[in-house]
């Protein structure tokens, strides 16, 4: 049986628990051994970084998946990109100068993550399902606006956020379309969203409304959609459901409470502790994946809270598949 | 005087209410009637920002609610700036507060700052990004009683107790209290790494550092 067909099983009438940790290119570069940087701006070295990583943990969905900071870079945002580390904004672009939108911002990093998918999917598509990552709309406009600004102008002035909020809806709808046309599963991070950062009620007016549209938009051409949000969402689980993804990837978020409030139906992604894969021994690791495979339910996709780190230790990555193929062995 | 305390709290309530016009005019009026401009800081714009942090604390208020508070506080205490005799910020001591190096989420240390100078301290701010030997040599020259250092993500954690070894190293560590906090830090981590204290949110790294000082 195919992986891709296991994803489908698991929302059929028999799912099976999959695992896909969030490796991701800083942790895939550093098995690869290859500067982050270089990864980072080559789609034909991000794309062999994420398949040495796959070929070396063997799980059951690749995520393509730069940084954070590529959407924003190519609609004018100034960042900076160490060597070894990932990239962070160094200027926003603001809320009255954001640039037309007409085609994609080719001359940017956006085909950097096309081009890796496309050649991702020619290697190994037949058999596994490749998500590619984009932020949601909230993200995106808080790194336009500059966070502390967006954020501020969620009280003061409301209509400029939603403006700037229909425009990155419009801009990820065009790379979504870039994405599916590239073979890969268009795959939602709105790291700032979370329940750490703004509250539910803000959640439900300013993140829901533009991700149910990004989501339907998505779900027309590729399914299933997923949803990851970090830190505790867990006053948010019914509402990130009802913004129609099929995967709600959870990080600080206790999985029985999860799945009663989610209901049967969705799909929950999650979520071994990511400092414990970074510092804690394979037999914590272990320990902590069979207890999200316990509190999950069945429709589960076994993962990370968040992004593998650079630094985990392969053995830690390795422990969390083990737990998952044991379990369905 | 009754009337100043029901002045005070009007103050205090526009801050929570996050209204900047609303507190500046409040805060005009105070001065005008000749209310000593640190008392309208102490007892009206601090009071409001506690409010804030324990509603921050109590997940009523979240970041935006807090970032526009610290605005609101603002708009009132630029009227007083001029006004407060200098050491007057400082009279609770003098912290030193940043973000490690590599890591770039600096919102919960500007929480942190705002709350701290409300309460009173003078607040040296580094800023994000900060490199250990920022944080060593601010403390051999700026002489604060408390470093305070944030961190946002695993991958940058372990830098917060390259700072510690390096304030030993210089012979600098018995002579400044180490805080840390930051989402991923934990109680036991900080202790793993020789911190004199944590705080898992911002108004109790006010309360932390509070009770640090003699």
């Amino acid at each position: 049986m195919t992986r891709k067909k296991a994803l489908l099983d698991l929302f059929g009438e028999e799912p099976k628990p999959l695992v896909f940790p969030l490796v991701v290119a800083d942790h895939a570069a550093k098995l690869a051994r290859r500067k982050l940087k270089k990864v980072l701006t080559d789609g034909e070295l991000l794309a062999k970084a994420l398949l040495k990583a796959y070929k070396t943990y063997d799980y059951d969905a690749i995520l393509v998946f730069a940084d954070t900071m590529v959407e924003a870079e190519a609609l004018g945002c100034g960042i900076e990109m160490p060597d070894n580390d990932n990239p962070h904004l160094v200027t926003s672009v603001g809320p009255d100068k954001l640039p037309a939108l007409a085609e994609l911002n080719l001359k940017s990093r956006l085909p950097v993550v096309l081009d890796a998918t496309r050649e991702i999917v020619k290697e190994v598509g037949q058999d596994v399902p490749v998500f590619t990552s984009l932020k949601g709309p909230f993200s995106l406009a808080c790194f336009l606006v500059g966070t502390e600004e967006f954020l501020t102008r969620l009280r003061s002035d409301p209509v400029s956020c939603r403006r700037v909020l229909r425009y990155s809806l419009v801009h990820q709808q065009r790379y979504a379309d870039a994405i599916v046309a590239a073979g890969g599963i268009p795959f939602i991070g709105e790291p700032l969203a979370s329940g750490d950062v703004i509250s539910r009620l803000d959640f439900q007016n300013f993140a829901l409304p533009f991700l149910q549209q990004l989501i339907t938009y998505i779900g027309a051409a590729a399914r299933p959609v997923g949803l990851h949000i970090c830190g505790d969402t867990s006053d948010r689980i019914v509402v990130m459901r009802d913004t129609g993804a099929d995967i709600l990837s959870l990080d600080n978020v206790e999985l029985t409470q999860a799945r009663r409030k989610a209901g049967k139906d969705s799909a929950l992604m999650g979520n071994v502790p990511t400092d414990l894969i970074h510092t804690g021994t394979p037999a914590q690791v272990r320990e902590a994946a069979e207890k999200c495979l316990k509190d999950g339910g069945k429709r589960l996709i076994l993962s990370s809270a968040c992004d593998i780190p650079r630094d985990a230790p392969a053995e830690n990555v390795k422990a969390i598949v083990a737990a998952g193929r044991a379990w369905t062995s | 005087m009754a009337d100043s305390s029901a002045r005070f709290a009007a103050i205090a309530q526009a801050v929570v209410d996050l209204q900047p016009r609303k507190t500046a005019q409040l805060v005009q009026d105070a001065l005008a009637d000749g209310i000593p401009p640190a008392e309208i800081l102490l007892n009206g714009l601090a009071r409001g920002m506690n409010r804030v942090g324990e509603l921050f604390a109590e997940k009523e208020f979240f970041v935006p609610e807090v970032l526009m508070a610290s605005r609101t506080m603002e708009a009132g205490f630029e009227l007083l700036r001029p006004l407060l005799a200098t050491g007057d910020a400082g009279r609770l001591g003098r912290v030193v507060l940043g973000v490690v190096q590599g890591d770039i989420h600096d919102i919960g240390k500007n929480i942190v700052k705002v709350l701290l100078e409300a309460a009173g301290f003078e607040v040296i701010d580094l800023g994000r990004d900060v490199p250990v030997q920022e944080f060593v040599r601010s403390v051999r020259e700026r002489q604060p009683q408390v470093v305070g250092l944030s961190s946002l993500m695993t991958t940058t954690m372990p830098l917060m107790a390259v700072v510690i070894e390096e304030l030993k190293k210089q012979g600098l560590r018995e002579k400044v209290r180490v805080v840390v906090g930051g989402a991923p830090v934990t109680a036991d981590y900080a202790r793993s790494i020789g911190a004199d204290g944590y705080a898992p949110d911002a108004p109790t790294a006010v309360r932390e550092i509070r009770n640090l000082l003699p």
